[in-house]
C-alpha cells in the first residue's frame, strides 16, 4: 500500500482497521476512538475511498489485494462502494479520452495539447461542418474586400475627376465675377460620383466623397436648392443633384450645405429633416442632423437609409427647431436618385 | 434532515435479528427521543444519526459482519428503546458501540449463520440456477442505468471540479501516492486535504447517482 499522507500510524492503523487485520486490543481501543472523536469517522471515509480506489488501480500489493477481497468486501454496501467507484473511474477515464480536459494534457507543451484536442474534434461531424463553414465565410469575405477594393479604385478616380472640375470651376469663378447670392438659390447642379469620370466632368459643385473608416456608407453634398420644383419637366433633372447609389452600401450621408451665416444656425437648438418623395411622401428621417463646420460654412449631416431610396426625384426639407421646441422650416434640398449600382 | 420513513424502512429487517430480548416495535416516540439526544433541530439530529448509523455499520463490517446494515439498524432500535423506556444515557455515541459490542456477540452466537441444512442448500441452488438469466440480465441492465447515470452527474458537477476528478483519477501507472503529492503541490494544498475535497465531491456525485438511478 501507498498511502502514507496522514500520521502513518493512523492512517496504517486505519487501512488495517478497515481491513479487519488490528489485534483485538487495538481494536477495542480504536473502534473508542471511532465512536468518540468526530474526525475519526470522517478519515476512515476518506481512507476507505482511497483504499478503493487502490484497488481499482492495481496499487495493492498482491497480499493486501487478496485480504481486501476476502475481509473489506464483506457486505453489501461495499460492494456497491466499489461498483461506483469501478464505474466513476470508467466514466473518468471516457471523459478524459473525449474532453479537452486530461490531466496528462498539464505538463505537455502548448502545440502538443492543442494537436491533442484537435486530434479529438476532427473526428465529429460538427467538426467539419464547421470548417465548412468557415471556408465559405472566409470565400465569401475575400470575393467582397476584392469587389470593395476595385470599387474605390474607381471611387477615388471618379473623385479626383470631380475635384479636378471644382478646381477649374473655381479659377472661373475667379476669373468671372460672380452673381452672388441668386446663384444659391438657384437649383444645385447634379454631380454623379458613380458615373464615369467623363460624365461626372460635365457635372457640377455637388461633391462626392467616402468617409474614411465605413465603406458601408455613401456621401454626398447637396446644396440648397428651394426654386426647383419637383413637377418640373424632364428636361430639368440634368439640373439637380443626381447619384447612383453604389451596390453594398447601407446608408448616403447627406450633407446639407447651410446658406446662411453661421449666426442663423446657432439660433436652433437642434436640426430635423424630412424626405418627401416625388409623389409627396414625407418620412421623417429618425437620425440625428449634426450641425458640422465645413469649407464653405457649415452643413448639417443627416443619414438616410438607402431603403428609403428608389430610383427618382426626392427632397430633404431641413428644419430647426428652437429652444421652445418651434420648428422652422431652413431650406429644401432636391436631388435625384439615378439608380443603385448592381454587383458584378 | 432526517426522514422518520427511512427510519422506520431501516428498521424494518431488524425483526430478522431480533430475539425475544429485542421483539420490540420502533415507535415515534422513541425515534423523538433518539433524535433529541442527537442533536437540538431535526438537521443537525439527522445528520448526527446518519453519521451514528455509519460509525455503526463500519463497525459491524470491521467485524466481518455481512449484513452489517441491518445490525446497526438493529443498534439503534435498541439504543432508541432505551432511550423511551426513560434511560439517561449522557453519551449516545459510546453507548451505541456498547449495545453494539453486545448485538455483534449476539450475531456470533447465532446458530443459523453457520448451519444451512441440506435441503436448504438444494433448494438454494435450483433457485440460483434458475435465477441466473434473470439475475444476469436486470444486472446488465442496471450497470447501463449506472452508467449512464454517472456520466450524466457527471455532466452536472462544474467543469473546474470535472477536471480535478479526472486529474486526480488518472492512475494509469506509477506511483500514485506520488502522482497525488505532485498534484496537491500544483494546487497549492496537501495530499490530505486533497483527498478529503475528492470525498466530497465523489459523496456528492454518490448522492445524485443514487437520486438518478431512482427516477430511471
Amino acid at each position: 500500500m501507498e498511502s502514507r499522507e496522514l500520521p502513518e500510524m493512523d492512517e496504517q492503523m486505519m487501512i488495517q482497521y478497515l481491513l479487519g487485520e488490528l489485534s483485538a486490543i487495538s481494536q477495542t481501543h480504536f473502534e473508542e476512538a471511532l465512536f468518540n472523536d468526530p474526525g475519526c469517522y470522517a478519515q476512515l471515509m476518506v481512507i476507505e475511498d482511497k483504499l478503493i480506489d487502490d484497488y481499482l488501480c492495481g496499487q495493492l500489493s498482491p497480499e493486501i489485494r487478496s485480504v481486501f477481497e476476502q475481509n473489506f468486501l464483506i457486505s453489501e454496501r461495499r460492494r456497491e462502494k466499489l461498483t461506483i467507484a469501478r464505474t466513476l473511474h470508467k466514466t473518468l477515464r471516457e471523459f478524459s479520452e473525449s474532453q479537452p480536459e486530461r490531466s496528462d494534457t498539464l505538463n505537455l507543451p502548448a502545440w502538443q495539447t492543442v494537436r491533442r484536442r484537435m486530434h479529438v474534434f476532427i473526428h465529429r461531424p460538427s467538426f467539419v461542418l464547421l470548417c465548412i463553414s468557415l471556408l465559405s465565410i472566409v470565400t465569401w469575405l475575400a470575393v467582397e474586400i476584392n469587389s470593395l477594393r476595385s470599387r474605390q479604385l474607381s471611387d477615388r478616380s471618379e473623385v479626383a475627376a470631380v475635384r479636378q472640375v471644382d478646381q477649374s470651376q473655381s479659377r472661373d469663378q475667379h476669373s468671372i465675377p460672380s452673381s452672388s447670392s441668386s446663384q444659391i438659390s438657384q437649383p444645385s447642379p447634379s454631380v454623379s460620383v458613380s458615373l464615369p469620370p467623363a460624365r461626372a466632368l460635365e457635372s457640377s459643385s455637388g461633391s462626392s466623397e467616402r468617409i474614411r473608416g465605413d465603406s458601408a456608407i455613401f456621401t454626398h453634398r447637396l446644396k440648397p436648392g428651394r426654386n426647383r420644383s419637383i413637377g418640373e419637366p424632364q428636361g430639368e433633372r440634368e439640373r439637380l443633384a443626381s447619384f447612383a447609389i453604389p451596390s453594398g452600401k447601407r446608408a448616403v450621408r447627406f450633407k446639407l450645405e447651410l446658406a446662411q451665416t453661421p449666426s442663423f444656425a446657432a439660433e436652433f437648438s437642434s436640426f430635423r429633416v424630412k424626405l418627401m418623395t416625388a409623389g409627396g411622401n414625407l418620412t421623417d428621417l429618425p437620425g440625428r442632423a449634426r450641425l458640422i463646420r465645413s469649407d464653405a460654412g457649415q452643413d448639417v449631416v443627416i443619414e438616410v437609409s438607402t431603403r428609403l431610396l428608389r430610383r427618382g426625384d426626392y427632397v430633404l426639407m431641413l428644419f430647426g427647431v428652437s429652444q421652445s421646441g418651434e420648428s422652422e422650416g431652413i431650406n429644401d434640398y432636391y436631388f435625384a436618385v439615378l439608380s443603385r449600382r448592381v454587383e458584378n | 434532515m432526517i426522514n422518520p420513513l427511512l427510519v422506520q424502512k431501516t428498521t424494518v429487517p431488524q425483526s430478522k435479528h431480533s430475539n425475544h430480548k429485542t421483539a420490540w416495535t420502533l415507535t415515534l416516540e422513541a425515534i423523538d427521543k433518539l433524535l433529541a439526544g442527537l442533536g437540538d433541530d431535526r438537521e443537525t439530529a439527522g445528520r448526527a444519526y446518519q453519521e451514528l448509523r455509519g460509525r455503526l455499520t463500519l463497525f459491524f463490517e470491521c467485524n466481518r459482519c455481512p449484513e452489517a446494515e441491518e445490525l446497526a439498524d438493529e443498534t439503534l432500535n435498541r439504543v432508541a428503546r432505551k432511550l423511551s423506556e426513560g434511560e439517561a444515557i449522557d453519551d449516545l455515541g459510546r453507548y451505541a458501540l456498547a449495545v453494539a459490542r453486545f448485538i455483534l456477540k449476539e450475531y456470533w452466537r447465532r446458530p443459523e449463520k453457520s448451519a444451512v441444512s441440506l435441503d436448504d442448500s438444494l433448494l438454494e441452488v435450483e433457485t440460483t440456477y434458475s435465477a441466473i438469466s434473470e439475475r444476469g440480465r436486470s444486472q446488465a441492465e442496471a450497470d447501463i442505468r449506472r452508467d449512464e447515470c454517472m456520466r450524466r452527474c457527471l455532466l452536472q458537477l462544474p467543469a473546474r471540479q470535472r477536471k480535478l476528478l479526472i486529474e486526480y483519477y488518472s492512475c494509469n501507472s506509477g506511483s500514485l501516492v506520488e502522482y497525488r503529492r505532485e498534484m496537491a503541490e500544483r494546487r497549492g494544498t496537501t495530499p490530505n486535504a486533497l483527498y478529503i475535497q475528492i470525498h466530497r465531491l465523489r459523496a456528492k456525485l454518490v448522492e445524485w447517482l443514487e437520486e438518478c438511478m431512482k427516477k430511471n
